[in-house]
């Protein structure tokens, strides 16, 4: 009884398997290739993947090799204690001027790299990449810039877009947005604007992608520096502000991430160099200020450098620096002990995501070019190996020729000269490769320091900026200032003319005083000198009045 | 089991068990074997429920199922037996997909619930382990015809399993369909996608 099964038995069953088999059954038929790639089909077995069980507890991490310049992208079970491996997957791309790609961001298993204008999408459960068509915004057309980009999936419309807030060099042109879209596979500028006065505390670390937005740590020039979460919604293009707990924070370097599907920051807290720490905040409520909730701080003074996901048994992924080299590390918060998981890279270029199987990207075209001109940049970076490697299986043919030593007898000359070349050639080759190795080295932990100055460079560019304006402030309140010393020095003349006035006044009145002491003694002369004179005139009669009267006339006259 | 109130007539008289009040239901396959099935297993099956709900007469003919064969039934309705014996162990009947085990429940309801998955995955494990590629799309579609979700459920992810890790020729073989690709479209393929070939199970 071969009856055929019912078409939607059948997409069931597809819905059921794994990504590996679904793009071997492509082959099957034309209606199962049909089937298989389209965007419903990829869409709702993107969804079912999220609820099997099976697929609850991978991560998939993200690290960069050196020598070859390769991008790794291992697969995890992070179901219990022991992180086993499962896959490991390379990029099959190399960056034609930087020696890793820069990382966007990632959603559902989907990454997003950049360098300079150069833009990719790469599904490493597919293991295939689409480069997106150049932005709106370009350097050509709008000078010189320093553009901020983020990447996100959005539920709401089932796509992913990738957005670039570009700044201007003219400080008087304003910040630009514009937005790609993977459905419409193409860039536009949104009529957003950026809100002014907003600085990013979080340059080169990727915004968290939450339900369709992306968030942003950035702190507020024009209010004290206050630290905030910038949030762009890539549905509608709008920004708001989302505010943080209210507890003192370097705004310096903190970076927003997605712990346990809630929105969380990171902050990195090296204000006092002997405790440095990085605490990690999450918002169990999405947007209610309330909710902000410290998790754990992570001691940063030994070999932690950067924190990176939690993980199901409750412990954080982190990136140590050590002895000699930099590598991904899983440290347990209560025990505060640090294991190794054997997983090294270039610093900086860490990164850890849930990892759910996907097949977006199977209906887009191939970069059937891109791929090429990658293939052309690794063989010219594999030039040394493989020039060992021919010269190595030369060394072998030419064993076994002598070997027949009777019938070449004749060739042995030749043969000997040319061991004698490959001999020399090896000894030449040999010391350019370590020196390549030891240039490796160095130029990484150049490369490290340089991306370290680039975070400084842009946190003082900003302080001085802020710096100036609190000059124009001080400047402001310096000339009040002589204005009120003027105003003072006004107040003080007139005081002193008081002073001097108040003087005259006492002055006067002890002359006043004198005089009335001179007049009432004064008085007491004439009635002395009257009475005397009464004396006078009832004993001696007009003789004495007569002199009385002279007397009293010439006191009169001396008074 | 439902307790039957009212007697239904039963066409079968040698399937009457003395002091039993369980209500059945007969049904006739495609090649005339009679079913009597207990009224709760036979109301798992969607077309059953449906038609015994829509026509409020209770049947006194054998309900016809021509899609479906004897040997086919039969093994329907040993899983739903079965399943239906698994459900009961958990007090309050929640469904048994992955997404919802966490629902907040008593430590003995959990206790209850964790031995029934355990039960159902020992169950399930065997019920497939004999059978052909051919009798489990026989099941598939009776199950299809019946409108039994979880039986059809079981068997999309059992065939998955036994499909996955297969070639292109097997699928093809399986689901009885024409390869329609020239071999070139098909080699662009396999070139392209290299990986998805490897590691694919011998023929």
């Amino acid at each position: 009884m071969s009856d055929y099964l019912p078409e939607e038995v059948v997409l069931e069953i597809l819905h059921r398997l794994p990504v590996k088999s679904l793009i071997r059954f492509r082959c099957v038929s034309k209606s199962w290739n049909s089937l298989i790639t389209t965007p419903a089909f990829i869409n709702s077995h993107l969804t079912r993947s999220h609820s099997l069980l099976s697929n609850s507890n991978k991560l998939i991490v993200r690290h960069c090799l050196d020598k070859p310049y390769v991008e790794h992208y291992k697969i995890i079970d992070d179901s219990n204690d022991s992180f086993d491996q499962i896959q490991n997957i390379e990029l099959p791309l190399t960056s034609r001027r930087i020696q890793h790609f820069r990382l966007i961001g990632s959603a559902n298993g989907l990454f997003s790299l950049f360098e300079q204008e150069r833009y990719i999408l790469w599904n490493p459960s597919i293991r295939k990449f689409i480069t997106l068509p150049k932005p709106c915004i370009t350097v050509k057309a709008h000078g010189r810039i320093t553009c901020r980009p983020a990447f996100g999936f959005d539920p709401r419309t089932n796509d992913y877009k990738v957005v670039r807030i570009a700044f201007p060099s003219e400080k008087a042109k304003p910040p630009l947005i514009e937005a790609y879209s993977l459905k419409e596979d193409s860039w536009k500028l949104t009529s957003a604007s950026f809100p002014p006065g907003i600085g990013f505390s979080d340059w080169c670390k990727p915004a968290a992608s939450l339900g369709g937005v992306v968030h942003f740590a950035v702190y507020d020039n024009d209010n004290g520096s206050r630290p905030l979460v910038l949030s762009f919604d890539l549905g509608d293009e709008v920004c708001h502000f989302i505010s943080l707990p209210n507890c003192a924070f370097s705004w310096s370097n903190v970076q927003t991430s997605v712990i346990g599907g809630s929105l969380s920051l990171l902050f990195y807290d090296d204000r006092f160099v002997a405790n440095k720490c990085c605490a990690i905040w999450v918002m169990k409520e999405y947007g209610v200020v309330d909710s902000w909730t410290k998790l754990y701080t992570v001691d940063l003074n030994k070999e932690i450098i950067r924190v990176l996901c939690l993980r199901k048994n409750g412990n954080i992924l982190v990136e140590v620096n050590l002895p000699s080299d930099w590598e991904l590390s899983s440290y347990d918060p209560k025990s505060q002990h640090i294991k190794s998981l054997g997983i090294c890279g270039r610093v900086h270029y860490f990164h850890v995501d849930n990892y759910v199987e996907n097949l977006v990207l199977l209906d887009k075209p191939n970069d059937a070019v891109s791929k090429r001109g990658a293939c052309r940049k690794r063989k010219c970076r594999l030039t040394s190996d493989k020039e060992i490697c021919q010269l190595q299986e030369a060394k072998h043919l030419l064993e076994e020729i002598l070997q027949h030593a009777s019938v070449y007898e004749l060739q042995l000359d030749i043969i000997h000269q040319q061991q004698t070349i490959i001999h020399q050639q090896e000894a030449i080759l040999l010391p350019l490769q370590e020196a390549i190795l030891h240039d490796g080295r160095a130029l990484q932990l150049q490369e490290a320091l340089l991306y370290e100055l680039e975070t400084i460079l842009q946190q003082q560019t900003e302080k001085i900026a802020s710096l100036i304006s609190q000059i124009e402030i001080m400047e402001t309140a310096e000339s009040k200032l002589v204005l009120l010393i003027q105003r003072l020095k006004g107040q003080a003349e007139v005081e002193t003319m008081l002073q001097q006035k108040t003087e005259k006044m006492t002055s006067l009145k002890s002359q006043l005083e004198k005089m009335d002491t001179i007049k009432s003694k004064l008085v007491s002369l004439i009635q002395q000198f009257r009475g005397q004179a009464g004396e006078m005139f009832s004993g001696v009669g007009d003789q004495s009045s007569a002199q009385a009267q002279q007397r009293s006339s010439s006191a009169g006259q001396e008074m | 089991m439902a307790n039957g109130e009212n007697q239904n007539p039963n066409p079968n008289p040698i399937e009457a068990t003395p002091g039993a009040a369980a209500r059945t239901i007969t049904l006739k396959t495609a090649d005339g074997e009679i079913f009597e099935v207990e009224e709760a297993v036979a109301m798992e099956f969607g077309t059953v429920k449906s038609f015994f709900e829509d026509d409020a007469v209770s049947a006194t003919k054998p309900m016809p199922l021509p899609n479906v064969s004897g040997s086919a039934l039969s093994r329907v309705i040993t899983y739903c037996r079965r399943s239906l014996e698994i459900r009961s162990m958990i007090p309050p009947a929640t469904s048994e997909d992955a997404t919802a085990a966490e629902a907040v429940q008593g430590e003995g309801d959990l206790e209850a619930e964790k031995a029934a998955k355990q039960e159902r995955k020992e169950f399930e494990a065997e019920f497939l382990k004999d059978e052909s590629n051919e009798d489990v799309k026989e099941l598939i579609l009776a199950a299809n015809y019946l409108n039994i979700k979880e039986l059809l459920d079981f068997l999309c992810r059992s065939v998955a399993l036994r499909i996955q890790n297969k070639s292109v020729e097997y699928a093809r073989k399986f689901f009885g369909i024409e390869g329609d690709y020239t071999p070139e479209e098909e080699a662009q393929i396999r070139q392209e996608y290299a990986w998805a070939f490897e590691g694919v199970d011998e023929d």
